[in-house]
């Protein structure tokens, strides 16, 4: 187990490697995530602005 | 109109396509995950050390995947972004703005990860060698198209400002591709080949392959992402978008989806 994270020396190098790997990929779903909901919370905004202009609340 | 234009009008229109992406994203991810976990053992456990490099070799189930996707990332902008400036399409002007952030994201990891292996290897970080260079450049390219879309107000105007962009650096494609061949460079040519034979072991080859599956279909579920999100931008003042907005309001404060 040991040898197996010590990667023959080279630990820092390729587990650095694969960290970057899997945190880029994941902080790319996240943002394409935060972008839609922020898109359909202005939306909403919106939505209700525009029904508070014409004086009925939904 | 025949079945084929009929469905490809329906695919086209914004709610039909946001439906349809909003049910195939969760098994890209998904599928993506289960593939990319099983190639990630492979890579690291099963795979035997290389006995040149020991394990430092390791590096290339994730620097190589990345590769691929940082330039099939880009191909699929181009071929979107052609269709829009030509066709007018809205879709493929979303689509093709979508996948500007992952290919960035994959061509940096490329770079990074490239530098991590070289370090040890060739003994530098970095080497203004013709792949390296051209890879940068195309992280560039991906910058200037993401940086030009947010530059211009109107959406429409600015998605077709940065697809024409996206069309121009389409040469460096080729020059990424065949500049290990063309030039003399430190970076070493292709192992795995599509025609003929490759030049790796299998035991090396199948976690490569399933994470080249893995980080495709990673790719598509980011894009369908962000094109739910920017069809909903496009299309914010029509009715099928604030039916979805006010219908997601409903569960107040428990945040689904």
């Amino acid at each position: 187990m040991h040898s197996f994270f010590a990667m023959g020396g080279y630990a820092a190098y390729v587990w650095v490697s694969y960290a970057v790997f899997i945190v880029v990929l994941a902080i790319d779903a996240w943002a394409a995530r935060a972008q839609r909901l922020r898109q359909l919370a202005q939306v909403r905004g919106r939505a209700r602005r525009s029904a508070a202009r014409s004086g009925s609340t939904p | 109109m025949n079945t084929l234009t009929y469905w490809f009008h329906k695919l086209g229109s914004p709610p039909t396509f946001y439906r349809i992406a909003t049910a195939l994203q969760p098994w890209c991810y998904g599928v993506a995950l289960v593939l990319g976990l099983i190639g990630l053992y492979g890579g690291l456990v099963v795979a035997p050390k290389d006995y040149q490099q020991g394990d430092a070799y390791r590096i290339i189930f994730v620097h190589v995947p990345c590769a691929w996707m940082g330039l099939f990332a880009y191909l699929f902008m181009a071929v979107n972004a052609f269709i829009a400036l030509v066709w007018r399409i809205k879709l493929n002007e979303v689509l093709a703005m979508a996948s500007a952030p992952v290919g960035a994201a994959f061509t940096f990891v490329t770079l990074v990860t490239g530098s991590l292996w070289g370090k040890p290897m060739w003994g530098t970080w970095w080497t203004w060698d013709a792949r390296l260079t051209s890879e940068l450049f195309l992280l560039f390219l991906y910058f200037g198209v993401i940086g030009l879309y947010n530059a211009i107000e109107d959406r429409r105007q600015a998605a077709r400002a940065a697809s024409f962009l996206a069309l121009i650096g389409v040469v460096n494609l080729p020059i990424v591709h065949f500049s290990v061949n063309w030039w003399n460079t430190l970076h070493q040519g292709s192992t795995v080949r599509l025609f003929g034979p490759s030049r790796i072991d299998a035991s090396m080859l199948w976690p490569l392959l399933l994470l080249a599956i893995a980080t495709h279909l990673w790719f598509f579920g980011s894009v369908l992402a962000r094109a739910r999100g920017g069809l909903i931008e496009l299309d914010a003042g029509k009715d099928w978008v604030r039916t979805l907005a006010l219908a997601q309001s409903k569960p107040t404060a428990s945040g689904v989806t």
